[in-house]
């Protein structure tokens, strides 16, 4: 017998448990924080800080077995596989650093250590979108909204057709250009995926409302260029102009190979996140760092007033019923919100926690 | 880290800054300091840290750290205290700490002498964990109990326990200079062995004839001066205490018959006191909600148990940072300035100064002041 509003075949008595289960699951983790994990992050940010200097020195280390040096190790195949390991190292590094600190970083998911040095409001992370917009667009929009249609900017990403609600237009035809391009220049388009610039492509505001925020995504696309495209390759450069006078061998080429090389590592953590991202997105499975910290607002409704003042969960959205953000976001999780209910029940996901 | 760094009005800035500004070109978002550390953590410039390189027990829970402090320290004045990051069961606490050794050591280092309070963890943590080796996050030497430079005065101390440090610092600085003038000091602890710093005390009292020691056991009973500090004690260990400038340091219960006695013989103006400021306020009771400070905007508000200091701030006319406000998405997050507030989810009590707060999902427990 149904005995509440929620798109589900559960009695109350069941969801209270289904509440309980997460509970006792956050209880474990966050009993479980300590000395441990602390250890863990700080070798991981060692670890990636050690493999991407020295992914770079690689990369340098490579350009001296250009064959144009002439001695005896001085080969083609030698110099490319060194290349070919640094360009590795550094997109690795790059893939360490977006997914398993700073993504997790700014999940506050660290905070707990109190840490000044690994906090998410002070963080920042190697790629194009600055933190405290990226924390926008994903902490509050993507796992508020998490797969609502034209709530959630991750659902196509506003530039692909996910799912047959999504009205289709002739500009969909290009949609495996537009997912190949995605994917190669991910760090581009999470840099460009803001709210603001999507309601400004739809005329909801001027031009003149998003400027500071352009400004300030600018600034880090500039930084993260100068870096990867500027910095390093020019450094190189530099030395290889004196060099050129007895190798044979042009410095414009020096900062081609390592602006190239760091393409390739950009690349390589695009390609990375994007498929993780795809992973992630399109399983009915349960991330347990997003659903796991906001379930005691649902066992525990009178220990929390925040969801019943939150104005966001009334909104009167087309297609959203009212209903808890908790219920939201794992339907969210099952599939792409239908109007009524979705195809993957509940009890399915109870059984993928 | 976010922002491009502003320079720092007056002044040019040194070669290295210079330098340090171009590689961060190689090194952004973070900063060429991020892999300097990896080579020596003595070299960053992005925090200061100190490498232990000797731990001694002094007593059976008191324990003196000497540190080697990084690149960018200061040295300080005889009776400074210096902040310390102390992780404990991978959480980053900050307790500060009286240096008790003298500016003028010849190694560069600085001591800071710890003692295991009951029912302290993180005192326990540094007396029986820290060792050789580690590096610990520490900031540069601060506050004003510290002897004046030129002036020619006659100290008289009176310290207890652990308050000892800054007392010792000045002592040792004054002898390093070769300057001690007349000084008097009244030392107060549980036991004889129980003196932090005893066997140093002792030296010194006995090669110097200007350093007139007092060491008081406040719980021996068969010793003579088993007394608490009182007056009639005053006068009779240093009889001309009136004229002479005093450094106070101890517990509050001590510091409190100081100034009580000072204020009745009308000198106040010649104490000086250093007391230890205690990191938690105490959990209220029956936490039912208080006064809600929020310090930047010069706000006051009443916030009841159960009520989110953001709609508190809200409903107070303010429009503080907030996105999800349920506790996900951190954009809300600020810092307690000082006193309790509750986490509505857990039921957890934040009550340490300096704790991130959630304004979304926390409500006042008794009154508390927020940077907001």
């Amino acid at each position: 017998m149904r005995t509440h509003q929620y798109p589900v075949d559960l009695t109350d008595e069941q969801i209270e448990e289904f509440g309980r289960e997460l509970d006792a699951i956050r209880d474990e983790v966050f009993d479980d924080r300590g000395e441990r994990d602390r250890a863990y992050i700080l070798k991981v940010i060692k670890t990636q800080r050690t493999l991407a200097v020295s992914a770079r020195f690689v990369i340098y280390a490579s350009l001296f077995f250009l064959p144009a040096w002439g001695h005896a190790l001085a080969l083609w195949p030698i110099m490319l596989s060194l290349l070919g390991l640094g360009t590795f190292m550094l997109g690795i590094a790059k893939i360490l650093e977006n997914m398993e600190i700073a993504h997790n970083v700014l999940h506050a998911q660290w905070d707990w250590m109190k840490d000044p040095e690994i906090q998410s409001n002070t963080w920042e992370w190697d790629t194009m979108s600055p933190s405290d917009r990226w924390m926008h667009s994903h902490n509050v929009v993507h796992h508020t909204w998490t797969n609502v249609l034209e709530k959630d900017l991750d659902v196509g990403y506003g530039i692909m057709r996910v799912t047959p609600m999504q009205p289709w237009k002739p500009a969909y035809l290009l949609q495996p250009v537009y997912f190949i391009l995605l994917m190669l220049l991910f760090e581009e388009g999470v840099a460009l995926h803001e709210q603001a610039i999507d309601d400004h492509l739809k005329g909801k505001n001027t031009f003149s409302d998003f400027k500071p925020l352009l400004k300030r995504i600018g600034y880090k696309i500039w930084r993260q260029v100068a870096k990867d495209y500027i910095a390093w390759p020019l450094a190189a450069a530099l030395v290889a102009i004196p060099i050129s006078f007895y190798v044979p061998f042009s410095p414009l080429a020096v900062f081609g190979i390592v602006a190239g090389a760091n393409a390739v590592a950009n690349l390589i953590r695009n390609r990375w996140r994007r498929s993780t991202i795809n992973a992630v997105k399109t399983r009915p499975a349960l991330p347990c760092s997003a659903i796991v910290m906001p379930v005691t607002f649902h066992s525990h409704p009178h220990r929390c007033p925040a969801p019943e003042s939150s104005t966001l969960l009334k909104s009167g959205w087309p297609g959203v019923p009212e209903q808890p953000w908790i219920f939201r976001v794992t339907l969210g999780f099952c599939s792409i919100f239908r109007r009524q209910c979705c195809p993957f029940r509940i009890p399915i996901m109870a059984a993928h926690v | 880290m976010r922002q491009p760094t502003q320079p720092v009005p007056g002044g040019s800035p040194s070669i290295w800054s210079r330098l340090s500004t171009l590689t961060d070109y190689f090194a952004w978002p973070l900063r060429t300091s991020h892999y300097l550390e990896l080579v020596n953590p003595l070299w960053t410039t992005h925090k200061m840290q100190a490498r232990v390189v000797k731990v001694w027990d002094e007593t059976r829970d008191a324990r003196t750290l000497t540190l080697r402090p990084g690149l960018n320290w200061r040295g300080h004045r005889a009776g400074q205290h210096v902040r310390v990051g102390i992780p404990a069961n991978g959480k980053h606490y900050t307790r500060t700490y009286t240096i008790s050794s003298a500016p003028q050591r010849y190694d560069d280092c600085f001591t800071i002498t710890v003692k295991a309070i009951d029912k302290a963890t993180i005192s326990h943590h540094i007396v029986r964990n820290i060792k050789v080796g580690d590096y610990l996050p520490i900031g540069l030497p601060q506050g004003d109990f510290y002897l004046p430079d030129a002036q020619h005065i006659h100290p008289l101390f009176i310290t207890a326990g652990s308050g000892i440090t800054p007392a010792f610092s000045m002592v040792n600085s004054l002898i390093a200079q070769e300057r001690l003038p007349d000084t008097c000091h009244l030392h107060y602890a549980p036991h004889e062995f129980d003196v932090v710093l005893g066997k140093q005390l002792r030296e010194m009292a006995a090669q110097y004839d200007r350093y007139h020691l007092h060491l008081l056991y406040t719980r021996e009973e068969n010793h003579p001066g088993n007394a608490r500090f009182s007056a009639a004690q005053l006068d009779a260990l240093c009889p001309d205490w009136k004229e002479r400038d005093v450094y106070a340091c101890g517990p509050p219960s001590l510091l409190e018959a100081v100034e009580q006695c000072f204020e009745q013989a009308g000198c106040s103006r010649n104490l000086h006191i250093e007391r230890f400021r205690a990191p938690f306020t105490e959990i209220p009771a029956d936490a039912v909600g208080g006064k809600v400070r929020f310090a930047q905007s010069g706000v006051d508000a009443e916030g009841d148990s159960d009520t989110p200091l953001l709609k508190v701030a809200e409903e107070a006319g303010m429009n503080p940072p907030h996105g999800c406000r349920m506790g996900i998405c951190h954009t809300c997050n600020t810092t307690l300035v000082s006193g309790c507030v509750r986490d509505l989810r857990t039921g957890e009590v934040l009550n340490e100064a300096g704790s991130i707060v959630q304004t979304c999902i926390c409500a006042a427990a008794g009154d508390c002041e927020l940077d907001l």
